[in-house]
């Protein structure tokens, strides 16, 4: 294994911005955000996790997928698909295993070739966490502190430096030219272990083995829902969207677009007539949960859950998908 | 990699009305391949994207036909289509009804206003491959008799099926039954060991129909649903059209009634 001191590590990115657009986390009016970093921007490594979850990167909130004229002659995919090599560094390990997630749904059947092509065009570094955010729970999912797959590169915090983890070729040859690593020694890797062990014994740990959603805990929570949808547009594994057309009779020209869209929003299942197949708060909620602890392992063996924690930071009436699993365990 | 989101371009050959609020287009696709119950994805470009059942049978091979109700934004300006115009298609999608499974069995179909056009796709598949099958009944209900479609092909279903049609209300012109499709159950007596029941309609319809046939003893094994959805991409990306862990869009929409009996969201 290698290490890199702490004040090497933006060096580090700037080598890398050379060969390719490196994403990074920046700090903006006090928050974390993961950005395609550019001239002046300012890296932080002081972060529990990223406000907005890295997926915007590989399935932007609106992307353009088709672009043609009024009469239907020309029809063209106007984003190059051949998309430029990225980095995306210091990504965190709940947020690697929701890529996983999202790729099992992007290569299932028929490939998305928008996705994919981000996807496979990106190389990532993972940040190990040695301390969790108020609102973490991997843990339950066993989708961190630590990484063992999924990413090219795990970095972990040792105090003055980063011991550096090659978990693919791939990542071995992005840093294999940098003079900033050098040699980790056993007392390093001893270190980071300790470190890691001590963050994940600090955090909760759940038997999902019994779990089977409790109805009741829901409908209470359904009931106090204000149909924001930022739970879903700030999950790292929602990646449910619509698909609206838009024509500029003026030029005659028109694009399809995708948006994130949010199965929260009461008319994501309506149809025709005003048919909706789904009831209510407490369907919609229902359907949100099962689909995370339930649908997802039992289609992709997977769950559709990493325990980032975002979705409670952010609901406005204060449900906690951790409740709801607690109490789906409890029974 | 191939890019499943774009729509082939085709010509519409004609365009056929087939109720006061049902069009058919005539698509210029040739030697469709799709099975019986399979839909496609119809663009209109600049308004949408739909999915639409394919109402033809496989057998024939100068067209596909797509029957679509007018209901919506998107529907709306495919009735204002022409003999002419471009569309884009992109399908056929999902599984569709089990052709081979019910072979050498009779088959009753159950269908619902709009809900024929899957039906009709089978049926007529069944007029052409007659020796396949066994017994063949259809069932066939709408609002009033200005909204049943596909009524051109009623002679001659006629001549070589039982063919039993119902209207929910009276209407001028109409001297058929009136009442709910379910009763035409009555009209039937299945061989229940050796016939598949096919039903496709509106969800209150289905689950009408569901009940009455499991009043019949209908195993459940026999009897296969087609859904519709809010489906978005037909692919199985978008997550618009799950009813469970099941897709409708590449898991369906035809389903054994055993394999999505229980889930909360069959009906709404």
């Amino acid at each position: 294994m290698k290490k890199i001191r702490r004040d090497d590590v933006v060096k580090l990115i700037n080598e890398l911005r050379k060969n390719y657009e490196v994403i990074a986390p920046v700090k903006l009016d006090g928050v974390v955000y993961f950005k395609s970093i550019g001239e002046g921007d300012v890296i932080t490594l002081d972060y529990v996790n990223s406000a907005v979850s890295p997926k915007e990167f590989f399935l932007p909130q609106r992307e353009r997928i088709l672009e043609f004229t009024e009469s239907g002659e020309k029809v063209t995919v106007r984003e190059d698909l051949k998309s430029k090599k990225r980095v995306f560094f210091g990504i965190r390990p709940c947020d690697v295993n929701a890529l996983l997630v999202l790729d099992s749904v992007a290569r299932e059947e028929f490939e998305d070739p928008y996705y994919l092509d981000r996807r496979d065009n990106t190389l990532l570094i993972s940040l190990e966490c040695i301390e969790p955010g108020d609102d973490c729970f991997c843990t339950v999912f066993n989708t961190g502190p630590s990484l063992d797959e999924g990413a090219d590169l795990v970095l972990t915090d040792l105090g003055d430096s980063y011991l550096v983890n090659s978990l693919t070729d791939e990542g071995r040859m992005l840093v294999s030219e940098s003079e900033l690593l050098k040699d980790a020694s056993k007392t390093d890797e001893q270190k980071a272990d300790k470190k890691i062990a001590e963050c994940a014994d600090s955090m909760e740990k759940l038997d999902l083995g019994n779990f089977s959603v409790d109805e009741e805990s829901i409908k209470e929570r359904a009931n106090r829902c204000l149909y924001c949808y930022s739970c879903t547009f700030i999950c790292p594994t929602c990646y449910c969207f619509d698909v609206v057309d838009r024509m500029d009779h003026y030029s005659g020209r028109g694009d399809r677009m995708r948006f994130w869209d949010s199965c929260m929003n009461p008319s994501f299942t309506e149809m025709a007539g005003n048919f909706n197949p789904r009831d209510g708060k407490a369907g919609r909620f229902m359907n949100r949960i099962k689909h995370k602890l339930e649908y997802m392992p039992s289609r992709h063996k997977v769950y559709g859950c990493v325990g980032c924690g975002r979705c409670i930071s952010n609901c406005p009436a204060g449900i906690s998908i951790l409740d709801i699993i607690r109490c789906g365990v409890s029974k | 990699m191939s890019n499943p989101y774009i729509p082939k371009k085709v010509e519409i050959l004609g365009v056929l009305d087939e109720s006061r609020d049902v069009k058919t287009l005539r698509l210029d696709v040739r030697n469709s391949k799709h099975e019986p119950g399979q839909f496609m994805e119809l663009s209109v470009f600049g308004y949408g994207e739909i999915p639409v059942s394919i109402s033809s049978s496989p057998t024939l091979r100068d067209y596909i036909d797509l029957s679509v109700k007018n209901v919506g934004s998107v529907t709306s300006v495919v009735h204002e289509a022409e003999p002419g115009d471009i569309v884009g298609v992109r399908g056929p999608y999902g599984r569709g009804f089990p052709v081979k499974d019910v072979g050498g069995c009779d088959l009753l179909f159950i269908g619902g206003g709009i809900g024929l056009a899957p039906l009709r796709s089978f049926i007529d598949y069944i007029r052409d491959e007659r020796e396949g099958f066994g017994d063949v009944s259809i069932l066939y209900g709408a609002r009033t008799a200005d909204d049943m479609v596909f009524k051109q092909e009623f002679d001659d279903w006629r001549s070589m099926f039982d063919l039993h049609l119902i209207a929910d209300m009276e209407s001028s012109g109409w001297y058929g039954r009136v009442g709910f499709v379910n009763e035409l159950l009555s009209d039937v007596s299945p061989d229940i060991k050796n016939t598949y029941a096919i039903v496709c309609g509106p969800s209150i319809m289905m689950k009408s129909v569901l009940k009455s046939l499991k009043d019949m003893q209908f195993p459940d094994e026999q009897i296969m649903l087609s859904f519709e959805r809010r489906m978005k991409c037909g692919i199985g990306k978008c997550g618009h059209c799950n009813i469970g862990d099941r897709y409708v869009c590449i898991d369906g929409p035809v389903f054994r009634y055993d394999k999505v009996k229980g889930y909360r969201e069959i009906w709404g």
